[in-house]
């Protein structure tokens, strides 16, 4: 954004870029991420089920009964707690890469690919740590 | 209009410096309401730097820029805001916002700075457009466009909430001599007629002289001459009428030596070192 002065012309609409552009993004990433997680557990759970039904002889129900005893509904608040936190890594890192990016289209690629990285790093380690907290505190 | 009390844009030895390199070195001048100034100058000669120090988006080493007789130099961004509301800026790429329509551009400063009706928003965005040429564009983004078509967007833009103030990057190049000639009737159209003052860095000669009515040039940093278009015209300067000729020889450098380069750079130019490596990175 900064590398067509839109960033500039923002602030002198007198328009603040960050309330204009990392505002809407980040609501969205931490309304989103979070509902991308609830369905990505769905489909996670309809994959553990065509696997036991198809390859491995489990009854539909069995399945249903046994998952239900494994699984707890911690593990469903940490899965949202991460993805929470995960989200705002993720705004934090791209925008920051968004708003200071310099040297035209190629840099623009570069920034990305740079934002994505580093993103990605930040998520491994967060979720270490997160890990660890839910593990010895819960 | 001219010289009613309080000079609009006051530059009070401006000083601004990158490193220990000074592009702008004491630079004083006012404008008053109603005029048209046309900075002028070679590339790199720190007319856009200028621009930027009037707009309040860059600080000076020293010096001070009053804006509407109010000091924004020293002056807090929340401050420089309630400022900004009163002038428009057009810039050299237009600087159009890329996810919104034609129409959405022109609509933003309103949408964001008044409490206008939705209709009311649509009827000014279509006269705004119009004015610039470009009705019926409203549902086009900017990157279905020509760049001469995003610089009126641009401007229509900066128009939005009527301004007493517009600064403008070049409004003229890239834009073909018919264009040239709506935009600077427009210009004038604004300024003789409506009392708007505006500041326009430029240098297409034909446009400047056509809308000016006080010129400045800069050069080596410093401001080599100012006065009304026809004071400029009949300078005895030599660097002065050898950028309105547009001649390639005079006094004005064309460009620097390898060894003035190397000396300013402080380091040795390799021309095209790494080209190969880069080409087989993409390509690989």
């Amino acid at each position: 954004m900064k590398v067509s002065e839109e960033i500039e012309a923002l602030e002198v609409m007198a328009i603040n870029p960050v309330q204009f552009l990392v505002v809407p993004r980040f609501l969205a990433m931490m309304v989103m991420l979070p509902a991308l997680t609830i369905f990505g557990n769905y489909i996670g759970i309809l994959g553990g089920w065509a696997v036991c039904r198809f390859a491995l002889d489990f009854n539909t129900a069995g399945y249903i009964l046994r998952a239900l005893e494994s699984a707890d509904t911690w593990d469903l608040y940490s899965g949202m707690i991460k993805s929470v936190v995960f989200a705002w890594i993720t705004i934090t890192i791209a925008c920051n890469a968004g708003l200071t990016v310099e040297g035209g289209a190629e840099g623009v690629g570069q920034a990305t690919t740079t934002a994505v990285v580093q993103a990605l790093l930040a998520m491994l380690v967060m979720n270490a740590v997160l890990t660890g907290i839910f593990f010895f505190a819960a | 209009m001219k010289a009613n009390g309080k000079p609009m844009i006051e530059v009070d030895r401006l000083v601004r410096e990158f490193g220990d390199r000074t592009v702008l070195n004491d630079i004083s001048f006012n404008v008053h309401s109603g005029d048209t100034l046309v900075i002028m100058g070679g590339s790199g000669c720190g007319k856009s730097t200028l621009l930027r120090h009037m707009i309040g988006a860059m600080k000076p080493t020293s010096g001070t820029v009053k804006l509407f007789g109010e000091e924004i130099t020293g002056m807090k961004e929340r401050e420089i805001l309630r400022i900004r509301l009163r002038f428009g800026m057009l810039f050299q790429s237009g600087a159009l916002l890329a996810s919104l329509t034609v129409g959405e551009n022109v609509a933003l400063p309103l949408l964001q700075h008044t409490d206008k009706s939705v209709d009311e928003i649509e009827e000014i965005v279509e006269q705004k457009l119009q004015m610039v040429g470009l009705t019926g564009f409203e549902d086009l983004r900017p990157d279905e466009i020509s760049g001469g078509m995003k610089k009126r967007v641009g401007l229509a833009r900066a128009l939005a909430l009527d301004p007493e103030l517009l600064f403008s990057d070049e409004p003229t190049s890239g834009l073909d001599p018919i264009m040239t000639a709506v935009v600077d009737e427009l210009t004038m159209k604004l300024t003789r007629g409506k009392g708007m003052t505006a500041v326009v860095v430029s240098h297409d000669m034909t446009s400047a002289f056509r809308i000016a009515t006080r010129m400045i040039m800069l050069g080596h940093g410093g401001i080599v001459a100012q006065g009304t278009p026809d004071e400029i015209r009949a300078s005895s300067n030599p660097e002065v009428q050898q950028f309105i000729k547009g001649e390639p020889d005079g006094p004005i450098p064309l460009n620097l030596s390898q060894e003035e380069h190397e000396h300013h750079q402080h380091v040795k130019p390799r021309p095209f070192a790494g080209a190969r490596d880069r080409f087989h990175r993409k390509t690989g």
